[in-house]
């Protein structure tokens, strides 16, 4: 490689660096005394610096550990406890005819306080084959979170239940607050459309299939 | 007239008569180099102290294949020293670094511009020297003051020889156009 003359500044870094100060007389001595002293407390050192680095390194690792799980249990839904039946008719008694299935032909359906006739409803086989093919459709959806939503909350709201789970993020979500989730539920159950092609008829009491009410199953 | 060879197996037999060795070979080279770094004599000494104290700990890991003995203890004792700065205070930022780019000077006008033997340009170089960061001033001291190769330079500042004649290029290109404002 091409040395370049530069001539100036050769001078100048004679001029600047050639009255180098000499080593101290007493440098070996010192040298000496510091290699008799500092391995021992080198070691000490080292000993105290993994020491730190381990503790750093577990209370970061709890830290973390802390972390996740406070942020995943918001999105558990099994929190979403609904209250029973009863409560549930009454809020919506006015604008939804909720039916439940019954496994026997004829049974009187429990959900009284859906009707405005105060009269106890019952089913034909005909509506329970409807009803039937309704809920056998809506059964394999509803399996992940059946186990985790209460007996007493309804089919179509574990539909809504269902949809919002899969739509939405836990974790940026308001439906993780319970009356939040509920106040969804009840809106949504409320807006749902009447699906003309599932009408279920009614019969009297009497058992004879005089066509007295048309009621129609909500399907979200 | 001890080789280097010899004052490694001093080391590894006896460690006093080595270092007596080792001291007595490169100290005052070591020394030297570190005190026209960081300017003041104790902290050279320091400095210079931690150099061999480390270089005896690590006596098994020098490979005389690679470098002279002086020219391993430089290198412990350049890493050391830039640490010690930087501890000390951040580096100065290379003087109006962004302007040497846009100056327009081929090799041969650069050489000639740094050549005049002009009594004022020497002195305002010396100046400048101080002003430049220590990495710079390092380089310009080993190359230019001490006579060492690129190839000795680059393995005491840990930087390729083509990398290490840029730099030197940028370095004169910057102290050109700093003599030029006189």
């Amino acid at each position: 490689m091409k040395t370049n003359k530069d001539t100036d500044l050769r001078e100048a870094l004679r001029r600047r660096y050639a009255n180098t100060p000499s080593l101290p007389t007493d440098f070996t001595e010192r040298l000496r005394e510091r290699m008799d002293t500092k391995p021992a407390a080198s070691h000490r050192g080292h000993w105290w610096g993994w020491m730190s680095a381990a503790a750093a390194c577990l209370l970061i690792a709890i830290g973390v550990g802390v972390y996740y799980e406070f942020n995943k249990t918001p999105c558990s839904i099994a929190k979403l406890s609904a209250p029973d039946n009863k409560t549930e008719c009454t809020q919506l008694s006015n604008r939804v005819h909720p039916i439940e299935q019954s496994s026997a032909p004829d049974e009187v359906i429990e959900c009284t306080q859906s009707s405005n006739r105060g009269a106890p409803i019952r089913q034909s086989g005909r509506t329970n084959q409807a009803i039937g093919a309704y809920q056998s459709s809506n059964r394999a959806r509803s399996t992940e979170i059946s186990d985790t939503l209460g007996n007493g909350i309804w089919r179509s709201e574990r539909n809504v239940a269902i949809a919002i789970q899969m739509l939405s993020e836990c974790e940026e979500t308001i439906l993780r607050e319970e009356q939040e989730m509920r106040n969804h539920i009840i809106q949504a159950t409320f807006n749902a459309t009447p699906q003309p092609a599932n009408v279920v008829l009614v019969t009297n009491e009497a058992g004879d299939y005089e066509v007295i009410e048309t009621k129609a199953i909500i399907e979200i | 007239m001890k080789t280097d060879k010899q004052i490694v197996d001093a080391v590894m037999s006896d460690q006093r008569k080595g270092l007596d060795l080792m001291v007595g070979h490169y100290g005052q080279e070591v020394f030297g180099m570190v005190v026209r770094l960081v300017g003041d004599v104790m902290d050279a000494e320091e400095l210079t102290q931690d150099t061999f104290l480390r270089a005896f700990r690590s006596m098994d890991s020098y490979d005389p294949q690679r470098a002279s003995l002086g020219t391993w203890l430089c290198r412990i004792a350049y890493r050391l020293t830039l640490d010690f700065m930087k501890r000390r205070r951040p580096l100065l930022v290379s003087i109006e670094d962004s302007e040497v780019w846009q100056t327009d000077i081929n090799e041969e006008q650069l050489e000639a511009e740094l050549s005049t033997g002009n009594e004022e340009r020497i002195s305002r170089l010396e100046e400048l020297i101080d002003q430049l960061p220590p990495d710079e001033r390092l380089l310009l001291m080993l190359h230019y003051f001490e006579e060492r190769p690129l190839d000795e330079c680059s393995f005491i500042m840990d930087a390729s020889p083509h990398a290490l004649a840029n730099r030197l290029y940028r370095i004169r290109k910057k102290l050109h156009k700093q003599l030029q404002k006189i």
